[in-house]
C-alpha cells in the first residue's frame, strides 16, 4: 500500500511536471500568436506620451551638446578606448531583421512585381485633380510652402511644391524616395503626385497659415496666390506637387533615434541598436537622404491581430537625391555634417594641402548643377563609407559590417528595371532627366555594394546539407558574384571549421576550394562544444582572404542527433 | 540462371534508382525560415534585462547628470524658437529695421570695447530718399575688459551725390568719440612694458570732403579736417595713468589740443569681393597737412601709403594675403605733432588707430614712422551653404622709427600664429587670432577680419 501511494506520487509528480511542461510549451507556442503585453489602442494612446522634436533641438543636441557630454559619458570613453562595436539586436539568428513596427521585410524577402514597385505604399489613387480641395491650414514647420488639403472623399493631405529654379526637383525627390523606401521594407505615407489648377484649392475664413517670416495669418485667397507664385508653374498653368496622406491618427509624434520608448512595451531595444534603423544610413547613401533625422520620423499607434501597437513611419523625403526641399544640395552636404568638427579640425590640421572630396567634385563639376530638375546628385568622388547625413546620429555610427550588408543585400535586389520603374513614377517632363536619375541609382547601388562587399565576406543563403555518417555540406550564394562585380573563376574561398574551445583556433588549418559549396566532418553533436565554421573569400588581384569571416555556428539541438545552424554572423 | 538473371535485373534496377536517388538523400538539406522571429539575443527581448541596461546606461552617464538639465533647457527654448517661429520673427524684425535704416551691431573691438552699436539711415527713416542726399548718425557704446567705464561714440554724417554722369560727391562727417581707457607705452621703438599706461581720449571729429569715383575701382578725395582732443588718465585698473606716469616726459599733446588739417587721399581697390577678398588688391596713398588752432604749437605732415593683394593658390580656397603699410609723420617748422595722431603698431585690426602686430598690445609702440608687413595664408575649413570659415596663419613683421635712417632691421618686432574666420554669406562675423611674439602670446576675437 505504501509503495502504491508512493508510485502515486511519483505519477503525481510526473503529471505535474507534464502539465507544467505542457502550459510552457503552450505559452511559447502562442508568443507568436497571442501578443505577449497585448493592449488595446485606447490604452497605449493613454499610456505613451507624443513628442515633437523640431530641427533646431536636434542640431543643439547632436552638434553641440553631445560633443561636448560624450566625454562625460563612461560608456562612450570605453566604447571609444576599446573601439568596441556593438552587435545589433533586433537580427534573428540568421542575421536577417523579422518584421517589426519599425520594418517590414519586402523587397529583400520576395521580389515585388513592378506594378507594386510602382505603387508603393498607396492604397488608392490620391485627391482627384478635379477637386474641389478644401485648404484647411498652411504647412507650419519645414522650409518649403506647404498646404493641408481634404479632399472630396474626407482624406487630409499634404501638399509639398518644387522651388522656382528647379521644377520638379523636391515632388520628384518625395515620390522615387518613398517608393524605394517603402519597397526595402520601412513603413512609408501613402505619397501621390499631382497636377492641379490652382482654382481647384478652397480656402475658408478660419483657415490660417505661417507666412514666410513666421506670423500666423489667414490664409485668403490673395495670401494663396502669393504663396503659389514662387511655385513653378506647367502646362496650362497647373501646378504640380506631391500629396502625401496624412497618416491615421492617433499618432505620438517623432521617434527617437537612440534610447528607446519605456512606456513602449514593444520597445525593448535601445533604437541605436536596431539594424533596421542603423541600415538607413547604407540606404540613405542610396537615395542621398541626408535628413535623416528623429523630426522626420512618426510613430502612429496600428493595431493588428487584435494587438495595438507602435509603427514607427519615415516622412518627409523632399531632401532626397539632389533635393534639400527648397533648393539644390549644397556642395558639402553628405560628405560632412552640418557641423562637422572632425572634418574641420582635419582640414585646419592639413593647411589645405589637399582639396576635400567635396570641393573636388563641385570644381569638377564647374560649381555648376547639371540638371536643375534632380539638383545637385551625381557620383563623383561618393564614398559610400563616408557618406554622412546632415546630422551626426548615434544610430548611423554604430553601423557594423553585418548591419551594412543586410543592408546592401536588399539594395541589390533592386534590379536596373525596378529602379527605372520606380524614377518612372515621378513623371519627369524630360525623358533625359529620369534617363540620368535612373543610371545614376544604377551606378550608386553598384558603387555602394562594390564598397561594403570589399569589407566584409558577403555570403548569403547559406544552407547546411546533412549526409549520412558525419559529413555536412554547406552551399552559399556569394552576392558579389551573383550581382557581377566579380566573376565565379576569380573567386576563391576557404573555410575552417573550429571545435571545442573557442579561443584555441591556431594552428587550424583553411581548407581552400572553388565552388560556392564545400563538405566537411561534422562535429560530434552529442558535445557541447562550440563549432564554428569561418568562411572567407579571395578574388583575383587581392593579397588578403576577406576580413571578418561569414561564421557559421553549429549546434544539435538538445534530444537531436544532427546538428543545424544556430547563428550566422557577418562581423561587426 | 532464370532466378539469377531476376536477381541481376533487380540489382542494376536498384543501382540506376540508388544512382538517381542517392544524391538527393545523401545530404539531406536542414531547412529554415531566414526571417523567422528566432532572437540572436533573446534576452534583449526581456523588459527586465531592457531596464537594467537603462539603469547601467545611467550610472555609467552620472558624471553628465549635473549638465543634463542645461543641454534640455537650451533644448527646450531651441524648440521653442522654432515651433513659434522667432528665428523668421527675428529675421524679419531686422529686415524692417534695416529697410527704414536702422541697422544694430554688436561689436567687438579692441579700442572700443565690446558692446552694442547702431547706425540709422535717417532719410530712410524719416522717409526723404533721395538719390542725390544721405543723411546718417552712428552711435556705440562698449566696455573694455579690466575698465570700470563706458566707452562710446556717436557721430552723424550727410553725402550729396551729384548726377550720376558726374562722379563726384561731397561728404561731412562728424562725431564724438570718448574711449575710457587706451594704452600707452611712451613714444619710441624700445619703449618697455613696464610703462604701461592707459589714457582716455575726449575726441570731437569734423571732417568734411570731396570725393571723385571715375570708375568703380578708383575713388580720390580731398577735404578739411577739425579734431578736438581732451586727454584723460586711462581708467584700466592695476595699470599706470598717463599723466601720473609720464608727468615729467615731455608728450606732446598730453593736455589735448584743437587741430585743422587738409587731406588727400586716393585708392585703387580691384578686389573682388570687399569682406572675403580672394584675389585682386587695394592701394591706398594719403596725404594730409595739419596745423594747432591753439597754443599747442602743433603743425606736421602725415603720409600714409598702404598695399593689399590677395592670390589665389591654384583655388580660391587657398588665398595668399600680403599687406605692406608705411606711415610717416613730419613736423613742421619745429611744431609738434599730438601723441594720439602718431602712427601706432601693436592690435589686431588694421585701418582702425593701432596697426596690426597681432602678439602685441593695442598702441603698443607710438613713433613719426611706421612700416609694416602682413602676410596671411588663408585656407578654407568649413563651407555649408551660406555659412563658412576660414583657418589662416599669420606673420606680422614691423617697426616704429623716428626717421627713416632710424630704421633698422634688427629693431623689427614680429608676430607669429593663426586664426579663424568665421563668415556668413561672405561677411565675416568672427574673427578668433592666436598670436605669439616677443612679448608672450594673445588670443582675441573681433567682428571683423584683420584686413
Amino acid at each position: 500500500m505504501k509503495r502504491l501511494i508512493n508510485l502515486e506520487k511519483k505519477e503525481r509528480v510526473r503529471l505535474w511536471q507534464r502539465a507544467v511542461t505542457m502550459s510552457l510549451i503552450f505559452t511559447f507556442s502562442a508568443w507568436g500568436l497571442v501578443p505577449v503585453n497585448a493592449v488595446t489602442v485606447q490604452e497605449l494612446d493613454q499610456t505613451i506620451k507624443g513628442q515633437e522634436i523640431s530641427f533646431y533641438r536636434e542640431f543643439f543636441e547632436k552638434v553641440l551638446y553631445k560633443p561636448v557630454s560624450q566625454f562625460l559619458r563612461l560608456d562612450w570613453i570605453i566604447d571609444k578606448a576599446t573601439m568596441r562595436k556593438h552587435s545589433a539586436l533586433d537580427v534573428n539568428i540568421y542575421d536577417e531583421v523579422p518584421d517589426s513596427g519599425f520594418f517590414t521585410n519586402r523587397h529583400g524577402k520576395k521580389r515585388l512585381s513592378k506594378e507594386e514597385l510602382q505603387r508603393g505604399a498607396n492604397q488608392g489613387s490620391g485627391p482627384k485633380p478635379e477637386g474641389p480641395w478644401a485648404v484647411l491650414k498652411g504647412k507650419a514647420s519645414g522650409v518649403t510652402p506647404g498646404l493641408v488639403i481634404q479632399d472630396l472623399a474626407g482624406d487630409r493631405y499634404l501638399l509639398k511644391f518644387d522651388p522656382q529654379e528647379n521644377p520638379e526637383m523636391t515632388t520628384s525627390s518625395e515620390i522615387i524616395s518613398q517608393k524605394f523606401l517603402h519597397a526595402i521594407g520601412y513603413h512609408v505615407a501613402e505619397y501621390y503626385l499631382v497636377q492641379f489648377l490652382p482654382d481647384i484649392l478652397k480656402v475658408n475664413p478660419q483657415t490660417t497659415y505661417y507666412n514666410k517670416d513666421g506670423f500666423k495669418k489667414p490664409l485668403t485667397k490673395e495670401a494663396l496666390t502669393d504663396l503659389l507664385s514662387d511655385v513653378p508653374k506647367y502646362k496650362g498653368g497647373k501646378v504640380r506637387a506631391s500629396a502625401s496622406k496624412m497618416l491615421p491618427k492617433p499618432n505620438k509624434g517623432n521617434s527617437d533615434l537612440e534610447g528607446r520608448n519605456k512606456k513602449d512595451p514593444d520597445d525593448l531595444i535601445p533604437h541605436e541598436n536596431r539594424r533596421s534603423l542603423r541600415a538607413l544610413r547604407v540606404f540613405g547613401s542610396w537615395l542621398n537622404h541626408y535628413d535623416l533625422r528623429e523630426g522626420n520620423t512618426l510613430d502612429v499607434i496600428a493595431e493588428e491581430n487584435g494587438k495595438a501597437y507602435i509603427k514607427h513611419y519615415l516622412i518627409d523625403f523632399g531632401s532626397t537625391l539632389g533635393s534639400s526641399a527648397y533648393r539644390s544640395k549644397v556642395p558639402a552636404a553628405t560628405h560632412e555634417n552640418v557641423v562637422d568638427w572632425f572634418e574641420t579640425g582635419k582640414a585646419m590640421g592639413e593647411f589645405k594641402i589637399v582639396q576635400k572630396p567635396w570641393e573636388k567634385r563641385w570644381d569638377k563639376n564647374d560649381r555648376l548643377i547639371a540638371d536643375n530638375s534632380i539638383g545637385y546628385f551625381d557620383n563623383l568622388y561618393f564614398n559610400p563609407g563616408r557618406w554622412k547625413t546632415q546630422l551626426p546620429h548615434e544610430v548611423f555610427e554604430r553601423l557594423t559590417v553585418s548591419d551594412a550588408f543586410w543592408a546592401v543585400k536588399i539594395m541589390i535586389a533592386f534590379s536596373n528595371e525596378d529602379i527605372q520603374a520606380m524614377v518612372d513614377t515621378a513623371e519627369y517632363s524630360k525623358p533625359e532627366t529620369a534617363k540620368l536619375l535612373t543610371d545614376i541609382l544604377i551606378a550608386r547601388r553598384d558603387l555602394i555594394a562594390k564598397d561594403w562587399f570589399d569589407r566584409m565576406t558577403p555570403l548569403d543563403d547559406i544552407q547546411l546539407s546533412i549526409g549520412q555518417k558525419v559529413t555536412g555540406e554547406v552551399q552559399f550564394t556569394d552576392l558579389a558574384v551573383k550581382a557581377g562585380f566579380v566573376k565565379a573563376e576569380e573567386t576563391s574561398y576557404r573555410y575552417r571549421l573550429t571545435s571545442g574551445s573557442c579561443h584555441a583556433k591556431k594552428g587550424i588549418m583553411y581548407q581552400e576550394f572553388k565552388s560556392p559549396s564545400f563538405s566537411f566532418q561534422m562535429p560530434d553533436p552529442g558535445k557541447k562544444n562550440c563549432s564554428v565554421l569561418e568562411i572567407q573569400v579571395k578574388r583575383v588581384g587581392q593579397s588578403k582572404w576577406s576580413c571578418p569571416p561569414a561564421k557559421i555556428l553549429l549546434s544539435s539541438p538538445s534530444g537531436e542527433a544532427k546538428n543545424i545552424i544556430s547563428d550566422i554572423d557577418h562581423g561587426l | 540462371m532464370g532466378r539469377l538473371r531476376r536477381f541481376l535485373r533487380i540489382c542494376v534496377t536498384m543501382g540506376v534508382i540508388a544512382l538517381i536517388v542517392f544524391p538527393a538523400i545523401s545530404f539531406a538539406e536542414v531547412s529554415y525560415d531566414k526571417y523567422t522571429p528566432t532572437w540572436k539575443y533573446p534576452k534583449a527581448f526581456q523588459p527586465g534585462e531592457a531596464n537594467r541596461q537603462n539603469r547601467q546606461q545611467f550610472m555609467l552617464r552620472i558624471l553628465e547628470q549635473p549638465i543634463r538639465p542645461f543641454g534640455y533647457g537650451i533644448g527646450e527654448t531651441a524648440e521653442w524658437v522654432e515651433r513659434h517661429h522667432i528665428d523668421k520673427k527675428t529675421i524679419w524684425f531686422f529686415d524692417e529695421l534695416s529697410e527704414r535704416g536702422i541697422h544694430p551691431k554688436m561689436r567687438i573691438s579692441q579700442s572700443k570695447g565690446t558692446g552694442p552699436a547702431l547706425e540709422l539711415e535717417l532719410d530712410k527713416l524719416f522717409k526723404f530718399t533721395n538719390e542725390y542726399f544721405s543723411l546718417k548718425t552712428f552711435e556705440g557704446a562698449g566696455v573694455i575688459p579690466n575698465d570700470s567705464g563706458l566707452s562710446y561714440d556717436f557721430g552723424g554724417s550727410y553725402r550729396l551725390n551729384l548726377p550720376p554722369e558726374i562722379p563726384t560727391y561731397q561728404e561731412t562727417v562728424i562725431y564724438y568719440d570718448r574711449k575710457t581707457s587706451q594704452n600707452f607705452f611712451g613714444i619710441g621703438q624700445n619703449t618697455s612694458l613696464g610703462d604701461w599706461s592707459t589714457y582716455a581720449p575726449e575726441e570731437l571729429k569734423l571732417n568734411t570732403l570731396m570725393g571723385v569715383k571715375p570708375t568703380e575701382q578708383i575713388e580720390g578725395k580731398m577735404g578739411f579736417v577739425f579734431q578736438h582732443m581732451n586727454i584723460g588718465n586711462g581708467r584700466r585698473e592695476r595699470v599706470g595713468k598717463i599723466k601720473e606716469h609720464f608727468m615729467n616726459a615731455d608728450i606732446p599733446g598730453i593736455s589735448g589740443g584743437d587741430l585743422i588739417g587738409l587731406e588727400t587721399s586716393v585708392a585703387h581697390d580691384t578686389r573682388d569681393h570687399q569682406d572675403d577678398p580672394k584675389k585682386g588688391g587695394i592701394q591706398k596713398l594719403q596725404f594730409g597737412y595739419f596745423h594747432d588752432v591753439d597754443s599747442n604749437d602743433f603743425q606736421y605732415l602725415q603720409f600714409q601709403g598702404s598695399l593689399a593683394h590677395f592670390f589665389s593658390l591654384g583655388s580660391d580656397r587657398r588665398v595668399l594675403a600680403l599687406r605692406f603699410h608705411l606711415e610717416k609723420d613730419q613736423d613742421v617748422g619745429n611744431g609738434n605733432i599730438p601723441f594720439y595722431n602718431l602712427p601706432r603698431l601693436g592690435g589686431v585690426t588694421s585701418g582702425q588707430e593701432s596697426e596690426l602686430l597681432r602678439s602685441y598690445r593695442h598702441n603698443r609702440f607710438i613713433e613719426k614712422g611706421l612700416m609694416l608687413a602682413d602676410l596671411e595664408y588663408r585656407y578654407s575649413i568649413w563651407e555649408y551653404g551660406d555659412c563658412g570659415a576660414d583657418a589662416f596663419l599669420l606673420t606680422d613683421v614691423g617697426e616704429v622709427f623716428k626717421e627713416f635712417s632710424g630704421f633698422g632691421f634688427e629693431e623689427l618686432k614680429g608676430s607669429y600664429g593663426g586664426g579663424m574666420n568665421i563668415k556668413f554669406r561672405r561677411k565675416t562675423v568672427l574673427t578668433i587670432v592666436w598670436a605669439a611674439g616677443n612679448e608672450g602670446s594673445r588670443l582675441s576675437m573681433q567682428t571683423k577680419a584683420s584686413f
